[in-house]
C-alpha cells in the first residue's frame, strides 16, 4: 500500500516570501492551518431550528449581525443574512449534521492571522474599511476586499489580532500584498 | 487663514461632542494674515499686446475671455468658471487661476481677496501616478491564482498562460521539443493513444443545494435537472435573459436535494452572480442556497483510453468498470488510502475520461499520484493548449463561440432548450431574428489545400464573391492544428451552416493576408458516435 496522501498549504517561500523585521516586532503573520471549515446556510423556514441546534452542539447564539462569536474550538462568523462560515480547532469537527446547506470549505479557504501593535496599520494598507477600535473591535467580522481579493475578517482580540480568509488561490498573493505593507512595520511573516 | 484654522478647530470639537467624545483642545498653529502682496501685484497682461493672450493655457482661455464674461455680468469667480471653463482642466487651475481672478480683480476694480476664488476639488496638489497605483504594479497589477497542481507543474518546467486571474499550465516541453506546437502535438497524441492528466480545477465549481434546488435548475438551465437521476451528472446550458447563451458546464446530483454544478473558468463568478440575483430577486420563494466551492477541490481530468486503468489504481477497491460507472455517472468515494473524493465520468476530450476531485490540500500530492500510476501507460501532464486542441476537434463551444451573441440554436443545441418549462431565457430566445434559419450556426472548417494554416478571425465568403463586408457569411472563430486528422481545422459560425455540409467557401483574412478555400463540414472531428467516451 502506498503512502497516504500528504496535505500541503497552498503557501510556498518562492510565492510568499518571508519577511523579518530589521528592529522590533511591529506584527506577526501565519497561516492559520487545521482549521476545519463550512460555509452555513438557514434552509427556509427551518433557521429556529438550525439556531437551536447550534445552541445545543456548541453553546453559541448564531450571530445576526457582523460578529463572530467564538466558544471552545468553535465559531460562527456572519456571512450575509442566513448565511454562516463555521470555524473549529477541533480535530475530526464535522459540521455537516446541522440541519442547514453545509459546504466543506477546509480547503475553500486559507486564513491568515495578523497580530501586533502594528497590525491595524499594516491591514489598513490594504483595505478600506474602518479599522478603528470604536468601529471595530474583538468579535466584529466584516466581508471585504483587501488587495483587489475578498476576504473574510474578524477581530480576535485587543492585541490586535485579525484573521481573514480567503479563497486558497489567492492566498500566496494576498501573503506578499501584506509582507509588502508590512515591509515599514516591523512584519515577522513566516510560514509553518 | 487664521481664522480658517480657529473656525475649523471649533468645528472640529463641536463635531466631535455631538458624537459623545470628549473635545480635545486644538491648538491653533500661529500663522500671520496674509497680506495682498500675497497675490503679488502684476502686470496681470501685456498692456500692448494684439495678438490672443492666454490665462489658462489648458484650457485656452484668454484675456478677452475674461473680459467678456466681466462683460456679460458674470463677475463672481464661479460663474467666470463656468463662463469661460477658467481653471477647469485638470490642474484645476494650478496654473491659470492666480492671473485669472486677478485679471477680474482689476476689471471690477476689486481686490483679488474681494474678487474671491473658487472652491478647489482633490488633488490640492499633484498627486503622482505612482502613489494611485500603489503596489498594483508589473505582476501584482491584478491577483494571481494559483491552481493546485501549480508547484508540480513549475517542477515540470511547464510554459503559463494566464486565464483571466488563473496562472494555467499552457503546455509541459520535453528536452528536443522545438516550440509549443510539438509538445501540444505529443500531448494531445498521448492523451488520445494512452492517458493524459489535465488540472481542471479552474472550472467554477458551486455547491447548489435546498429543497428547491432541482426546481431552481431547471429554471436557470435550458434543459431539464429535475429528472437528473441521484449519482448522474449532466451537460447544462444557461442562456441570459435576453436569449443569448451566457454558460454552459456539468451539473452533477449528489443527493434529491443536493447538486454540485460546473461552469467555464473564466464565468464562474459571473454565473455565481446569475444564480443569486435568480434566487434573491426573481424567485425568492424557491429555497436553494449556494456555496463557491472552486476552490475547495482540486479536480483532475484523467483522459485517455488507458485512464480505467488509472483510476483504477488510485481508488480504495471500488468498482470502476463501464459498468458501474457509466459515461456521465459520478461516485463518492475514497482514493489513496481514506482521502474524500467525488469521481465523475466526464469527457471534454472526447476520450474515456474521468474527473477527480480531492480536497485541494491533497491536490499537490494527487497530481503527482497520478502520474505515478499512470506510468506504466506512458502518461504525460497536459496542459491548457492540448486542452484547447481536443475541445475543437470535438466541436465543443468555448469562449470563442459563447461570446455574447450566439444562440443556443446557433451552437447546435437548439433541441436541448426543453419545450416542457418555463427557463431564463426561453421568451426571448423565440424572437424572430433568433430563429431566422439564414443566422450563422456552428459548422466545422477544413481547408481544401491540407497543408494550409487556417487562422480565426478570418471571414467566410461564398467562392466568387468579392471578399467585402456586404459578402460576409460567417466567421472563424477557434483553429488549432489536429493531430488527429493532420491539418488545420476550424469552428466557425456560417449562415444557414447546417444546409451546407461539403460546400467550399473562402476564409478571408485581409489583416494577415489570408485567402484560402475551406470544405464545411461537421463541427465533431474526432469520434462523432461519441464510441470511445462511453467504451
Amino acid at each position: 500500500m502506498p503512502d497516504a496522501l500528504i496535505a500541503r498549504s497552498a503557501l510556498r517561500p518562492h510565492v510568499a516570501p518571508p519577511s523579518t523585521p530589521a528592529g522590533d516586532v511591529g506584527a506577526t503573520l501565519r497561516e492559520v492551518e487545521g482549521l476545519t471549515l463550512a460555509s452555513v446556510a438557514a434552509l427556509g423556514g427551518r433557521e429556529a431550528e438550525l439556531a437551536e441546534a447550534v445552541r445545543a452542539a456548541y453553546g453559541l447564539d448564531l450571530p445576526t449581525a457582523p460578529k463572530r462569536i467564538a466558544s471552545g474550538a468553535a465559531a460562527f462568523i456572519w456571512a450575509g443574512p442566513g448565511k454562516w462560515l463555521a470555524s473549529s480547532t477541533a480535530p475530526n469537527a464535522d459540521f455537516t449534521g446541522l440541519p442547514a446547506a453545509v459546504a466543506d470549505q477546509s480547503d475553500g479557504r486559507a486564513v491568515l492571522r495578523l497580530s501586533g501593535p502594528r497590525a491595524r496599520e499594516i491591514l489598513a494598507t490594504l483595505t478600506a474599511i474602518d479599522l478603528h477600535p470604536r468601529a471595530f473591535a474583538p468579535g466584529d467580522a466584516a466581508m471585504t476586499h483587501a488587495a483587489s481579493i475578498a476576504i473574510h475578517l474578524w477581530q480576535v482580540d485587543e492585541a490586535p489580532t485579525y484573521e481573514f480568509a480567503a479563497f486558497r488561490s489567492y492566498a500566496a498573493t494576498l501573503w506578499r500584498w501584506i509582507v509588502h505593507a508590512g515591509a515599514t512595520r516591523g512584519l515577522d511573516a513566516r510560514l509553518g | 487663514m487664521a481664522q480658517a484654522l480657529a473656525e475649523g478647530g471649533q468645528a472640529g470639537r463641536a463635531a466631535a461632542e455631538a458624537c459623545g467624545f470628549a473635545g480635545s483642545s486644538f491648538d491653533r498653529p500661529d500663522v500671520e494674515d496674509e497680506a495682498e502682496e500675497a497675490y503679488g501685484r502684476g502686470p496681470w497682461r501685456a498692456p500692448k499686446s494684439k495678438g490672443k493672450a492666454f490665462v489658462d493655457f489648458q484650457n485656452d482661455v484668454t484675456v478677452t475671455d475674461v473680459e467678456l464674461s466681466a462683460r456679460e455680468g458674470f463677475v463672481s469667480v464661479e460663474h467666470l468658471k463656468r463662463y469661460t471653463t477658467l481653471g477647469m482642466a485638470t490642474d484645476q487651475g494650478k496654473t491659470a487661476n492666480v492671473v485669472g481672478l486677478a485679471l477680474m480683480a482689476e476689471i471690477t476694480g476689486r481686490s483679488v481677496p474681494e474678487t474671491g476664488v473658487t472652491l478647489a476639488r482633490p488633488p490640492y496638489a499633484p498627486v503622482a501616478l505612482g502613489a494611485l497605483a500603489g503596489a498594483h504594479r508589473g505582476k501584482e497589477f491584478k491577483p494571481t491564482r494559483l491552481p493546485p497542481s501549480h508547484f508540480f507543474a513549475e517542477e515540470q518546467g511547464a510554459v503559463f498562460v494566464e486565464t483571466g486571474q488563473w496562472m494555467r499550465a499552457a503546455y509541459f516541453p520535453r528536452p528536443g521539443e522545438k516550440d509549443w506546437l510539438e509538445t501540444t502535438i505529443r500531448e494531445v497524441n498521448t492523451v488520445r493513444s494512452a492517458v493524459g492528466v489535465y488540472d481542471a480545477s479552474t472550472l467554477g465549481k458551486i455547491d447548489v443545494q435546498g429543497a428547491d434546488a432541482a426546481a431552481f435548475l431547471d429554471r436557470v438551465y435550458v434543459n431539464a435537472f429535475s429528472s437528473l437521476a441521484v449519482g448522474k451528472a449532466r451537460y447544462g446550458l444557461m442562456l441570459r435573459e435576453d436569449g443569448v447563451a451566457m454558460d454552459d458546464g456539468t451539473t452533477t446530483r449528489l443527493s434529491d436535494t443536493h447538486f454540485y454544478m460546473t461552469t467555464t473558468t473564466g464565468n464562474a463568478a459571473g454565473v455565481m452572480r446569475h444564480l443569486e440575483f435568480c434566487r434573491q430577486w426573481l424567485w425568492p420563494e424557491l429555497d436553494v442556497h449556494f456555496a463557491s466551492v472552486t476552490d475547495q477541490w482540486a479536480q483532475f481530468a484523467i483522459a485517455g483510453p488507458r485512464s480505467r486503468e488509472v483510476v483504477a489504481a488510485l481508488v480504495d477497491g471500488q468498482d470502476v468498470s463501464n459498468e458501474a460507472l457509466p459515461y456521465m455517472g459520478a461516485k463518492e468515494l475514497t482514493v489513496c488510502g481514506g482521502v474524500k473524493a467525488r469521481l465523475f465520468r466526464l469527457s471534454f476530450s472526447g476520450e474515456l475520461a474521468y474527473e477527480l476531485a480531492v480536497p485541494a490540500r491533497y491536490g499537490d500530492a494527487m497530481i503527482r499520484r497520478i502520474v505515478e500510476a499512470g506510468q506504466p501507460f506512458g502518461i504525460c501532464p497536459y496542459g491548457a493548449e492540448a486542452l484547447a486542441v481536443m475541445r475543437i476537434e470535438k466541436g465543443h463551444a468555448a469562449g470563442p463561440e459563447l461570446n455574447g451573441n450566439s444562440s443556443a440554436a446557433d451552437l447546435g443545441m437548439g433541441r436541448m432548450m426543453s419545450k416542457k418549462k418555463d427557463f431564463v431565457g426561453r421568451a426571448l430566445a423565440a424572437r424572430e431574428a433568433f430563429v431566422d434559419p439564414a443566422r450563422p450556426c456552428l459548422v466545422g472548417l477544413r481547408p481544401v489545400d491540407r497543408t494550409a494554416r487556417l487562422r480565426s478571425g478570418a471571414h467566410l465568403v461564398a467562392r466568387g464573391a468579392e471578399a467585402v463586408a456586404a459578402n460576409d457569411e460567417g466567421y472563424v472563430t477557434s483553429t488549432a492544428y489536429s493531430p488527429s486528422n493532420g491539418c488545420w481545422i476550424g469552428l466557425a459560425f456560417l449562415a444557414r451552416g447546417q444546409e451546407r455540409m461539403g460546400e467550399i467557401v473562402r476564409a478571408c483574412d485581409p489583416l494577415r493576408d489570408g485567402d484560402l478555400e475551406v470544405e464545411i463540414v461537421s463541427p465533431v472531428f474526432v469520434d462523432p458516435e461519441g464510441a470511445r467516451l462511453r467504451a
